[in-house]
């Protein structure tokens, strides 16, 4: 995996941590808020992420961590996050799935081919 | 007593997909059909499904692409062959959170949600562990948890704390630390005896009837939790129906087409009708209907 493939894996699998564990908070009802240092953290981390031939992806990053952080400063601020704000976030969400998938695959457990493959 | 008349609508299958993981240790004995379905009940005051398939889109395209998936249809296609629709459904139910059981919630866009509170509550958790062990946590992505969120603001999500009737006669039973951490099934006590929607708990009836294991349970070939506990909980699950194990619906079970009243459609895709309440019509087509 190139540098900057691999760095893409990081945020991406940063994002997708954080926003599970939020998502699962906001389910639950409660308010993320330990949550928004980190994801403020991702955020600036995203800021300076370059390289590789991809610019999408990056700006994907930069766009999910944004959304992530919204998201939180709304549940903090109002003790429950918008229809709006919690649909921006899954948006941004499938996007650089999306997007990332292309790059380094699905990583979803139990995720195998079911046929022909071979070691 | 409420009383439900029962079906499985198969919405998608997997053709040759590995024994081993359907039955713990078949390694290397080949693939079998696996049918993807959800049950769907209907009594006088509800129409509730337990499980509901997924969206064939984005998350739910790849994986089952990956998988092998085939045939996917959506509940305006399948649900619609009993008679129903979507919409009309009030309660789901869900025995837990993989894609091919939770991630068609939104296309059922009226119905409150029941799920186990430790289904999403072991997310929180996973926050706090390093990298190395997100293993954990790679069965289920952010877009579920998010839109259970945007249930729980429209007041139709409920999470679970253990066991609950649900709907007047139709109870969620945890089955936690098996196939997942905050797994469940669901039971019904009605007039023709007792019926035990299994989740993931049990994919085939060869588990409980071990043929080639002497007699023994065989548990499920993939758990997030202990075969300790998958062992333990097809016993409760065995004991609730008396050892009739025909009485336990496995929804990936392609037996189900021939041990029940079954109608297979032009698209191969089958509609298992399991019981009627009584006074309910069949709602299976008359035509090519088995057994």
């Amino acid at each position: 995996m190139s540098e900057p493939a691999s760095v893409l894996n990081d945020l991406y699998g940063r994002e997708r941590q954080l926003l599970l564990a939020v998502g699962a908070s906001l389910a639950m009802g409660d308010v993320p808020s330990g949550a928004l240092a980190e994801a403020e953290r991702l955020a600036a981390d995203c800021e300076s992420a370059a390289g590789g031939g991809l610019d999408e992806h990056f700006d994907a990053c930069r766009e999910g961590a944004a959304r992530l952080v919204e998201l939180v400063e709304d549940a903090c601020a109002h003790g429950t996050s918008s229809r709006a704000r919690l649909e921006a976030a899954r948006a941004s969400h499938r996007r650089l799935r999306r997007l990332v998938w292309d790059v380094t695959g699905c990583e979803y457990v139990p995720c195998a081919k079911t046929e022909g493959v071979t070691r | 007593m409420s009383d439900y008349s029962i079906w499985i609508v198969e919405y998608a299958r997997v053709v040759h997909y590995p024994v081993s993981g359907v039955l713990y240790g078949r390694h290397n004995q080949g693939t079998l059909v696996l049918p993807y379905g959800y049950a769907v009940l209907h009594s006088d005051e509800h129409l509730a499904i337990v499980d509901c398939g997924f969206d064939n889109a984005e998350f739910g395209k790849v994986l089952a692409d990956t998988y092998g998936v085939t045939d996917w249809q959506p509940p305006e296609v399948v649900l619609p062959r009993i008679g129903f629709s979507p919409e009309d459904v009030d309660t789901l139910i869900l025995t837990h959170n993989h894609f091919d059981h939770a991630g068609g919630i939104d296309l059922f866009p009226n119905a409150h949600v029941y799920l186990q509170e430790r289904e999403v509550a072991r997310y929180m958790w996973a926050r706090g562990l390093p990298d190395r062990l997100q293993w954990l946590t790679t069965a289920v992505d952010p877009d579920l948890m998010l839109a259970l969120a945007q249930r729980l603001k429209d007041g139709r999500l409920t999470l679970l704390d253990g066991e609950r009737e649900v709907l007047p006669g139709v109870r969620c039973v945890p089955a936690h630390d098996t196939h997942t951490a905050g797994s469940q099934y669901v039971t019904l006590d009605q007039h023709d005896g007792r019926w035990l929607l299994c989740g993931d708990n049990c994919y085939v009836w060869e588990g409980f009837v071990g043929s080639q294991e002497g007699g023994q349970f065989v548990p499920i070939g993939l758990a997030f939790g202990s075969m300790e506990r998958c062992v333990l909980t097809m016993e409760d699950m065995f004991q609730y129906v008396g050892g009739e194990i025909h009485r336990i619906i496995p929804f990936h079970e392609q037996e189900l087409w021939s041990k029940y009243p079954t109608h297979t459609f032009e698209d191969g895709l089958h509609v298992a009708e399991i019981t009627l309440a009584p006074g309910a019509a069949s709602r299976l087509p008359a035509a090519r209907t088995t057994a």
